[in-house]
């Protein structure tokens, strides 16, 4: 499973409640989740996108393709969200047609993946 | 304009809404007393499903809803659940049902609820909208957080209309007419021998109940010569996380039971029970400590080897066969 934590997850967030029993009576308790595990998950996953993100900062595709991969979707999903048909995404993964694309089309995207415009126009 | 709603927090978001949603119509059934009666506990292990996004491959549960159509069915209340292609349709019919002073539940997705720590493309998560205050939604979250919650209408109409594997497509259920629950002890004894039945499992379908648990370990063995360093690693964490941290971990859901066992012998008077459920509580123990050991081999701090952790697994499998069995002689008499 894919997993991006988020930068802040925990500020208002309680964890995880479970029903403890303490030799006499059952008791419910919060219990921070250990989110060290999920930062592996997330670590191997960056890392596993190293090729995609070095073939972006050359120039053979564009950060879309890049967004794609770090937030898991892939092109059903995506073009589901947007509506945008699945070749017309293909197209775009390409840095020629995406750097020409409107802001309307560049909104949805913006919109389905969940990130700013600004953001979606480079990568980390 | 809020309904007037308590809202009790949860180990697990299924369970707890329905929890929450009968104690509204005044009747007092535990949150472990739904999971039980619902039938939710079971091991699955499907070996060839790939691991993306929601695909069940480990699960400690049924599949989401299972619990809710089961338990609910079980004890007769009279429940309708809607599904919408219309967005805006979908949103006026739940304005409409607040504006009639009914708590309505929700199926929504992960990916972009604003406070899940986490964006994963999981859609099978259950919310209580109690009501509704301008351009924001009252919602009501029993198994993250310990007080209602604000969210803006144009979000929920994200979450509730999520893409992916098993779209909700605005899925929302609520409870027709004040329902009549009578007496659940014979429903208890019923899906205790049900839940029974699954564990113990069939012959020609090792993917589910305690023979799964034997399988996985067997798979564990070898997840080196499989997989490399690394996948095996990450086969790993994805295990950690679904025994730890979905829904309310797996380890969560065998304390559960153990509580839900606990009730039972209450209600029917039965001390039998409680030894159950504190053998229950035990393998609960085993699962966490199971996970306690994966994580320290993910990190690198230990020494046991991938052979240790197939043993571990075996033995949570023949304490929870045994287990299983005795309870089910016990229950036939």
């Amino acid at each position: 499973m894919n997993v991006i934590v988020k930068e802040n997850a925990f500020d208002n967030h309680e964890g995880q409640l479970y029903h403890y029993f303490d030799g006499e009576k059952w008791v419910e308790k919060w219990e921070k989740t250990n989110l060290d595990v999920a930062r592996v998950i997330m670590e191997n996953h960056l890392q596993e996108l190293e090729p995609i993100r070095n073939q972006v900062l050359t120039g053979n595709l564009s950060p879309l393709a890049y967004h794609i991969q770090i937030y898991s979707f892939d092109l059903k999903l995506l073009s589901s969200y947007t509506g945008i048909p699945k070749r017309h995404i293909k197209k775009h993964l390409k840095p020629k047609y995406f750097n020409q694309l409107e802001k309307s089309i560049l909104e949805k995207y913006a919109f389905a993946i969940g990130i700013s415009i600004e953001e979606l126009k480079k990568i980390k | 304009m809020i309904i007037d709603f308590e809202h009790r927090s949860a180990a697990h978001c299924e369970t707890g809404v329905i929890s929450n949603m009968l104690h509204f119509y005044g009747h007092q059934l535990s949150e472990a007393m739904i999971f039980g009666i619902g039938e939710g506990l079971t091991f699955i292990y499907i070996p060839f499903m790939p691991f993306k996004g929601n695909a069940i491959k480990f699960s400690f549960r049924t599949v989401p809803g299972s619990i809710f159509t089961r338990a609910l069915k079980k004890l007769d209340v009279k429940v309708n659940i809607k599904q919408f292609n219309n967005k805006e349709e979908g949103m006026k019919e739940l304005d409409n049902l607040l504006t009639a002073g009914i708590p309505v539940g929700n199926v929504v997705g992960l990916f972009h609820l604003p406070y899940s720590p986490v964006r994963t493309h999981f859609n099978a998560h259950n919310l209580c909208v109690v009501g509704k205050e301008g351009d924001e939604y009252i919602i009501s979250d029993p198994c993250w957080h310990t007080t209602l919650l604000n969210i803006s209408s144009q979000d929920l109409m994200k979450v509730r209309f999520a893409e992916g594997t098993f779209k909700p497509k605005g899925k929302m259920y609520w409870i027709e007419e004040k329902p009549l629950i009578g007496d659940v002890r014979g429903i208890i004894l019923k899906s205790i021998e049900n839940t029974c039945k699954k564990m113990i499992g069939t012959l020609f379908v090792p993917h589910f109940g305690t023979r799964a648990i034997v399988m996985l370990s067997k798979r564990v063995r070898n997840l080196k010569k499989r997989y490399g360093d690394k996948g095996a690693m990450s086969y790993l964490a994805s295990l950690v996380q679904v025994i730890e941290e979905v829904g309310t971990g797996g380890a969560g859901y065998r304390y559960m039971y153990a509580l839900f066992l606990h009730e039972a012998a209450e209600l029917l008077n039965q001390p039998k029970l409680e030894e159950y459920s504190s053998e229950m509580y035990r393998i609960g123990d085993l699962w966490r400590q199971f996970a306690l050991e994966c994580g320290r081999k993910i990190k690198n701090r230990t020494q046991s080897t991938y052979n240790d952790l197939g043993d571990k697994l075996l033995e949570i499998a023949a304490a929870e066969r045994k287990f299983f069995v005795a309870l089910k002689k016990e229950k036939q008499g």
